[in-house]
């Protein structure tokens, strides 16, 4: 089954004209690195907010929902340019171990995202501004930093590991 | 620039980093991108805010104060692996006019930086002028620009 879709995906115009082309690929590379530098410097932001470290005086829940529309633009700006880069040469994306656990990695950010939103959050008007702010908030903060700064690494590492065109 | 990346490929770091360790140029490579991203989501918030468009809880010179030292932390990372990265392939890079375009861009961001982050610190009470809105939108975009001259370099 995924072993057919990869073939198929690789059969497609599409991947040839961006494994073909010298210069679409590096594009899509550029389109990618600013969509992770929207997404994960303003993720940043409000990771470091909720472990403390930085910005205390900006309330929690404000400062993620301004930043918020700003960090889904960057993910998805970045996630259009890995599915083109990935749809170049899929069976070798597949089998890489760095891609891998970069999926597995942005399944887990996913997952601590929504641990947060749906229980850690519910507590939140006792800590938004002041107060002390609860280790499981802090937890989820300091995860999503690590995790974050994993997938930007093993990016980089697909890179270093691919058989070139 | 030719005798210097003749000197540079024959150091001991550029040694190590071609034939020891397969990991230390991914390893900076990794530094420099993480970098990028608090220079990308900074410079973002900063054009946002004096925008009004994100962040109107604060003024812009608290933003600034939030900011600033990020900002030069991660120029500093920046050039530090950048520097470490042209030690291991010097003649990709010193002899390239897309990596001289990009220090030339660096160098103006940096500066103009350095002229929005004075401009953000008297900005307590008074709204943002539309010279402040430019100054912000110019510096996003060049650094949208140093990304892309930055990702070329490798391909020209």
């Amino acid at each position: 089954m995924t072993t057919d879709l990869l073939g198929w995906l690789g059969q497609t115009r599409l991947s040839a004209v961006i494994a073909e082309s010298p210069t679409i690929f590096p594009w899509l590379e550029v389109i990618h690195v600013i969509g992770i530098g929207a997404m994960v410097g303003t993720i940043m932001i409000v990771d470091l907010r909720l472990v403390g470290l930085a910005g205390r005086d900006y309330a929690v829940s404000r400062l993620s929902r301004t930043l918020l529309p700003f960090t889904w633009a960057g993910f998805l700006i970045a996630l259009a340019s890995g599915v083109l880069m990935f749809s170049s040469q899929p069976e070798m994306y597949w089998g890489n171990w760095y891609f891998r656990a970069k999926m597995v990695l942005l399944l887990l950010a996913g997952i601590n995202m929504a641990v947060f939103h749906l229980l850690t959050a519910r507590s939140m008007a006792g800590w938004d501004m002041h107060g002390t702010i609860p280790s499981a908030a802090r937890a989820a903060g300091l995860a999503s930093l690590a995790i974050w700064i994993l997938v930007v690494a093993a990016g980089r590492w697909i890179g270093f590991t691919m058989t070139p065109f | 620039m030719e005798r210097l990346s003749e000197w540079l490929g024959s150091t001991a770091l550029n040694e190590a980093a071609l034939n020891q360790s397969a990991w230390l140029v991914p390893l900076i490579q990794t530094l420099h991108i993480l970098a990028i991203t608090v220079v990308v989501g900074s410079s973002l918030v900063i054009a946002l805010r004096l925008a009004g468009a994100a962040g109107t809880d604060w003024t812009p010179a608290r933003w600034s104060r939030r900011l600033s030292p990020w900002l030069t932390g991660a120029l500093a990372i920046l050039l530090l692996s950048g520097l470490i990265l042209i030690v291991t392939e010097p003649e990709r890079a010193l002899l390239n006019t897309t990596f001289q375009t990009k220090m030339a861009l660096v160098l103006l961001a940096a500066v103009l930086s350095w002229v929005l982050a004075r401009r953000m610190a008297s900005l307590e009470r008074k709204p943002p002028l539309t010279t402040d809105r430019a100054l912000a939108i110019l510096l996003f975009a060049l650094w949208l620009a140093i990304i892309a001259a930055g990702r070329w370099i490798g391909y020209t």
